[in-house]
């Protein structure tokens, strides 16, 4: 690769409705988050650059409107993506049902293409207080009794436990999937 | 015993004397009546003398009707109409167009008398600069100095203009007049839409061609593995969309773009130089 490579890729969020894939897309790119719910109609494309390793990578975000079922998903939206983010709700057991035959529909729909599951909405787990404490969210998480009993009723293991609410590995997250994006690039 | 009843014929005379003197009046009254009403029965059964009698009724009523028509019959009406219309579609859009098309008439003549009053005015303003311009250049192109000024006033520009990748939407390049918004957005979108387009209207392969928004026209080019949108605004005409649709053609030639490939800044900034080499002057041009 060019010692400064400025790449562009296109990124896709899936999941079933109301999981949160436009408030992690506003997160991420405005650094807003809004309680108010507001469906997606269709698609809405967004765009952050970012920087891995010296390297610019334009992330061209697509939020597409949820969907249960991946098969749902029209092609036309997923050709050429380069990474998918496939969102789940940890307090709805449906946004997670079947989980791993998603994936790997999904894999198969798009070839090469990297996925990463994000298990948003962590923060509803976790009291006011809680949230509001120095401590450190995820190990709060994981001496949850609640949560950790939900996520070991996750099909497949989730990459990232999100919170767009509070920013929760949100930056990781994406960060994540662009660095994925240019190794397997590189290996390819 | 009977025999004491019947009369003798002078007693009949004097009975007959008596009712006369006793009913004169009646009689006379009975046969005026009588009179009158085969008058009036002759009347009745003559149209020419039963109808002046009735017309002054009728004229108020009529008058009546026309004040207040409205209250009158407004539910009747509108319920016939709705079921005449939804009956005889096709008749009754015989009778509309004819109407309907003048009033498309005098809206063009008063669109066009505008235009002309526009194009006065300018030729009056004689000593502006963009006055002295045109007529330059029709001395120099040739073409009549009215008609230059008639292009003047029905201007079509192109806005913007991108190369996108057809699979995945990324921005191939771009050259903007007058820098709207993220290209990279547009590009994205615009796969979006057309991708759903073509995907809902599936019968053959065919290419969503352009989009519409107020004054503004996306004109779009497919290829093989990439599309060319061209934002413009104003009125297209058959010229323009000719001069256009070759612009784009010519513009292939100067680029080779395989599929799959990698979208660098590298890339963007070639494609978009090229494009702006190629349609920098378009506008001018066209004009």
């Amino acid at each position: 690769m060019d010692s400064t490579k400025w790449i562009s890729k296109k990124v896709a969020l899936l999941g079933s409705h109301a999981v949160g894939k436009t408030s992690l897309i506003s997160r991420f790119v405005y650094q807003k988050f809004s309680d108010k719910y507001l469906t997606t109609i269709g698609l809405k494309v967004d765009k952050k650059t970012v920087e891995i390793n010296g390297h610019r990578v334009d992330l061209v975000i697509w939020d597409i409107a949820g969907r249960d079922n991946t098969s749902e998903v029209p092609y036309y939206y997923l050709r050429g993506c380069s990474g998918i983010i496939y969102v789940i709700d940890t307090t709805r057991d449906s946004t997670f049902e079947k989980l791993d035959l998603k994936i790997k529909e999904l894999q198969e729909m798009v070839p090469g293409v990297e996925v990463v599951i994000a298990a948003n909405k962590a923060d509803l787990f976790l009291s006011e207080e809680e949230l509001d404490s120095e401590k450190d969210t995820v190990e709060l998480l994981m001496q949850n009794a609640e949560f950790v009993k939900t996520l070991g009723g996750i099909p497949l293991k989730p990459h990232y436990i999100t919170s767009a609410k509070t920013g929760l590995n949100v930056e990781n997250m994406f960060l994540g999937l662009a660095n994925s994006m240019l190794s397997s690039e590189k290996e390819g | 015993m009977a025999t004491d009843h019947i009369l003798q014929e002078p007693e009949k005379q004097k009975l007959e004397q008596l009712r006369i003197l006793l009913f004169e009046e009646q009689i006379e009254l009975q046969e005026n009546m009588i009179v009158k009403i085969q008058a009036l029965e002759e009347e009745i059964s003559v149209p020419e003398k039963f109808e002046p009698h009735l017309e002054p009724h009728f004229e108020k009523h009529i008058e009546f009707l026309k004040a207040n028509f409205p209250e009158l019959f407004r539910n009747s009406l509108a319920k016939a109409l709705e079921e005449q219309i939804a009956e005889s579609n096709d008749t009754i859009i015989n009778a509309l167009y004819p109407i309907i098309g003048k009033m498309i008439t005098r809206y063009i003549k008063a669109e066009l008398e505008k235009l002309s009053q526009r194009i006065d005015d300018a030729q009056r303003d004689l000593f502006s600069i963009q006055n002295w311009k045109l007529r330059i250049k029709s001395f120099v192109t040739g073409i009549p100095y009215r008609e230059l000024l008639m292009r003047d006033n029905l201007v079509v520009n192109m806005e913007e203009v991108f190369l996108i990748d057809n699979e995945s939407g990324l921005l191939l390049g771009h050259h903007s007049f007058n820098n709207l918004m993220d290209p990279d957005m547009i590009a994205g979108m615009l796969t979006g839409i057309k991708g759903f387009v073509e995907h809902a209207f599936q019968q053959d392969a065919q290419d969503l061609e352009t989009v519409e928004y107020e004054k503004y026209k996306i004109v779009i080019n497919t290829f093989q593995n990439f599309y060319i949108a061209s934002v413009v605004s104003g009125t297209i005409s058959p010229d323009f969309k000719d001069h256009l649709d070759e612009e784009v053609l010519d513009f292939l030639k100067s680029v080779k773009l395989s599929s799959h490939m990698e979208v660098t800044a590298s890339l963007q900034q070639e494609m978009s130089e090229k494009l702006k080499e190629h349609f920098h002057g378009f506008n001018q041009v066209d004009q």
